[in-house]
């Protein structure tokens, strides 16, 4: 089965701690052959990258054994992987019922109290499953020395994963130093290691799971490396995550000892993640669900549909409007795209991002003015945005505002080479310009992604 | 360069070319770009006069004959989408596009056969219907072109020079065909033209943005086609939001990269007749805000146009042919 919406790290855990679970499952808790037939289809479907189709199969084989352990698991599990967060906490809850002392069943449990911020519930699942060990291995797991750990580890892996999946709980709790503690105790971490350099390393790479374990190392292991912290939750948040990421920026910008890093910090929290606004654990989880559905299964209608759950949870979260805007646009319906930006600024004057789309929006439109006017407000919001600039330069340009055009393509062209980015495209064009005069035909503007946590949505 | 020594992609476009290239012909006598330079000596430009303490130059450095400056004189009536369209030259030129357009739709359906590729030729025709899509054009230029500088815009087609301009360009698009563009192409080999009318024809080409026109053209059929094909994918092959349009932007230098040498050949030879005089004057013109303001929602209307057609004629086309050749076209 595919992974559900959750940190890598967690991921990695869960599935692997499923696995050994399963294995420790007592056979009385084995499927009937009935409802592990009926889950074929639904499984295949799965398996096949047709989520949606997967879980009506699901929903036919629970029906089909309603006390049948398999299909009602498969059911839940597949609900909560597409987003149907009520129906999957309807069947988990006949799960606690029909089976409540099921291994599996409390590890599913445990994951989806995690999912839905419920994370009092999910610890204290975490407990049980521990309490399932027997009881030498958990009296090492309690009392022995760190140094020991990694050793009962290789004994019983599911032990690390339990570890891990705490620390998680822990940091989205926001409870740092017990994370650590925790992190530390059970040498998750590796004293005097510089995981903070390593992750700088990581980061220039594409491979996300690598730069994500880096970060949460580093953040784990060096308190003081602020900007590595600072950076892990700029990441989190292009990964399209809220809570994390605000924790994790706001503990950079806390630890930082530089001024300006503080000025930013605190700028970055507010135009880019909303600042004060609550931000239901719920709501983040349906955008993200929305956002694979939306960019893994090419499932625009599912992913609307939870858009609109996340909306409706939290009205002034300005990040499924965005995707809803994308969607409606994709299906040519412009004044709906445009409506849910305009919503987007309105719960959210300060959101960076919904300015920069909307004036990005209307410009295609040709409507220049106007694009101009939230285009500006994208630079003053956030002065090293190359890509606003541009676009702000061709609003500027499409109106005849000739100067101001060759300023703020200049200043692009500039904070590009900050970044060893060359806009040769923008270059050229401005040169003829220089040399020729106008033309008929817009400047170029695109939009390079230079700045990890400045990307997406 | 030889047809046969370009690039396909070079190849491709070029078909596009011979009626795109007269699609942003000219503007008005009546505006300018103002070119000064400020107290601290640098370079400016603007629509509107320099503020006090500018030096103004003439517009844009341009040697020759100056323009002919003030409002135009007789016409005073509001100028219609129709009309400008009409003296554009566009409406003249605009089956010939339909038909390159047609042809590029199809040839970018490398994986078709050749019965397949007589039956797509087919839809296409039918999808891009002249009525149809002038009624698409029309409607957009309308929402985009600004109205208060048709007038201007106007003026200019109807002199002798813009009329001359848009003559040749309708008879470029309507009678170049490859045999005749190569051949004047080899005879520019032999006989180059010279460093000063290349110039004008680089510089035409910047101020009228013909090859950017041709690019976008380009990038309109392909989307419209990524579309079609999108809708009809399975889901999870579909393209991620964004995605068609993300592809074409960064396509798109590379796209323009290849068109702007057989453009300018292009160039070369639909004006062929025109004297140096002649093209400074439609470069001043094309580079006024009047010919800007008509030549950008003219470009607007027709990659639009274009886009949507090329969408409809491409969903048309996937229910007609096998489901194997329904296949993301080559680009």
């Amino acid at each position: 089965m595919r992974r559900a919406t959750v940190p890598p790290a967690t991921i990695a855990g869960l599935a692997a701690a499923l696995t050994l679970l399963l294995a420790l499952a007592p056979a009385a808790a084995e499927p009937s052959a009935a409802g592990a037939a009926d889950l074929e289809p639904a499984r295949e479907a799965f398996e096949a990258g047709r989520p949606v189709e997967a879980l009506a199969a699901a929903r036919r084989a629970a029906a089909g054994a309603p006390t049948a352990r398999a299909p009602l698991v498969a059911h839940a599990a597949i609900a909560e992987f597409v987003g149907e967060l009520d129906e999957a906490a309807t069947v988990y809850a006949r799960l606690e019922t029909l089976f409540p002392d099921d291994l599996a069943v409390i590890y599913r449990r445990a994951a989806f109290a995690v999912r839905v911020g419920d994370y009092d519930a999910g610890l204290a699942l975490l407990d049980r499953l521990l309490d399932a060990h027997p009881p030498h291995v958990r009296w090492l797991f309690r009392w022995a020395p760190g140094t020991v750990q990694p050793v009962l580890f290789r004994v019983a892996p599911s032990l690390e994963h339990l570890v891990q999946i705490k620390v998680d709980v822990l940091l989205e709790k926001g409870a740092l130093d017990e994370a650590r503690r925790l992190a530390r105790a059970y040498r998750l971490v590796e004293p005097g290691r510089d995981y903070c350099g390593e992750a700088r390393t990581t980061m220039r790479g594409t491979d996300r799971e690598a730069t994500f374990q880096a970060f949460r190392r580093a953040t784990l292991a060096q308190p003081d490396a602020a900007d590595c912290i600072w950076w892990y939750g700029q990441w989190l948040t292009d990964e399209g995550y809220v809570r994390l990421g605000r924790l994790m920026v706001a503990e950079g910008t806390r630890t930082t000892r530089s001024a300006a890093s503080k000025e930013a910090g605190a700028r970055y929290l507010r135009i880019r993640l909303g600042g004060q606004r609550d931000v239901p654990k719920r709501a983040e989880q349906l955008l993200q669900i929305a956002r694979q559905r939306l960019l893994r299964d090419g499932d625009a209608d599912g992913a609307r549909r939870l858009l609109e759950r996340a909306v409706t949870l939290a009205p002034d979260f300005v990040r499924p409007h965005a995707y809803l805007a994308r969607i409606a646009w994709d299906d040519g319906d412009r004044a709906t795209a445009l409506g849910w930006l305009e919503h987007a600024v309105e719960a959210d004057p300060e959101s960076w991002r919904s300015h920069r789309n909307l004036g990005r929006m209307l410009a295609a439109l040709d409507r220049h003015p106007e694009a101009e006017g939230h285009l500006r407000r994208t630079v003053a919001l956030f002065g090293d945005d190359v890509g606003a600039r541009l676009a702000l330069a061709r609003a500027l340009y499409a109106q005849d505002r000739l100067d101001e055009y060759v300023e703020q393509t200049r200043d692009a062209v500039r904070l590009a080479a900050v970044w060893k980015h060359d806009l040769s495209d923008v270059r050229d064009f401005l040169a003829r310009f220089e040399k020729w005069g106008p033309a008929a035909t817009l400047p170029p503007a695109p939009d390079p992604q230079l700045i990890l946590g400045w990307n997406d949505d | 360069m030889t047809d046969r020594a370009r690039p396909p992609h070079a190849r491709r476009a070029a078909l596009l070319l011979g009626v795109l290239v007269a699609l942003a012909p000219a503007a008005s006598a009546a505006q300018h770009v103002y070119r000064w330079v400020d107290p601290q000596g640098n370079v400016r430009y603007s629509g509107f006069p320099p503020p006090a303490g500018g030096v103004t130059e003439a517009p844009a450095a341009l040697p020759g004959p100056a323009v002919r400056q003030g409002p135009e004189p007789a016409r005073e009536r509001p100028v219609g989408v129709d009309e400008m369209l009409e003296l554009s030259g566009l409406r003249a030129q605009l089956p010939a596009l339909m038909r390159d357009v047609v042809t590029h739709l199809v040839r970018s359906r490398a994986d078709l056969a050749e019965r397949e590729r007589r039956s797509a030729r087919t839809v296409a025709e039918r999808a891009f219907d002249l009525a149809r899509v002038y009624a698409l054009l029309r409607d957009e230029y309308g929402r985009h072109g600004a109205p208060e500088r048709r007038q201007a815009a106007a003026a200019w087609f109807r002199s002798p020079t813009g009329r001359r301009v848009v003559e040749l360009a309708v008879e470029g698009a309507r009678n170049t065909d490859a045999a005749a563009l190569a051949a004047f192409t080899h005879a520019l080999e032999r006989r180059p033209p010279s460093p000063g009318r290349l110039e004008l024809i680089e510089r035409l080409d910047w101020v009228s943005g013909s090859s950017e026109l041709s690019a976008d053209i380009a990038l309109a059929v392909q989307g419209g086609v990524a579309r079609a094909l999108a809708r009809s994918a399975p889901r999870e092959q579909r393209p991620r939001p964004g995605q068609i349009d993300a592809d074409a932007q960064e396509r798109r230098p590379r796209v323009l990269s290849a068109i702007r040498e057989p453009t300018r050949v292009r160039l070369l030879y639909v004006y062929r007749d025109l004297t140096d005089e002649d093209l400074r004057q439609y470069i001043a013109f094309a580079g006024s805000p009047a010919a800007r303001a008509h030549t950008r929602a003219l470009h607007h209307a027709l990659t639009h146009a274009v886009r949507l057609t090329a969408e409809h004629a491409a969903t048309n086309l996937t229910g007609t042919l096998a489901p194997t050749t329904a296949t993301t076209p080559t680009h």
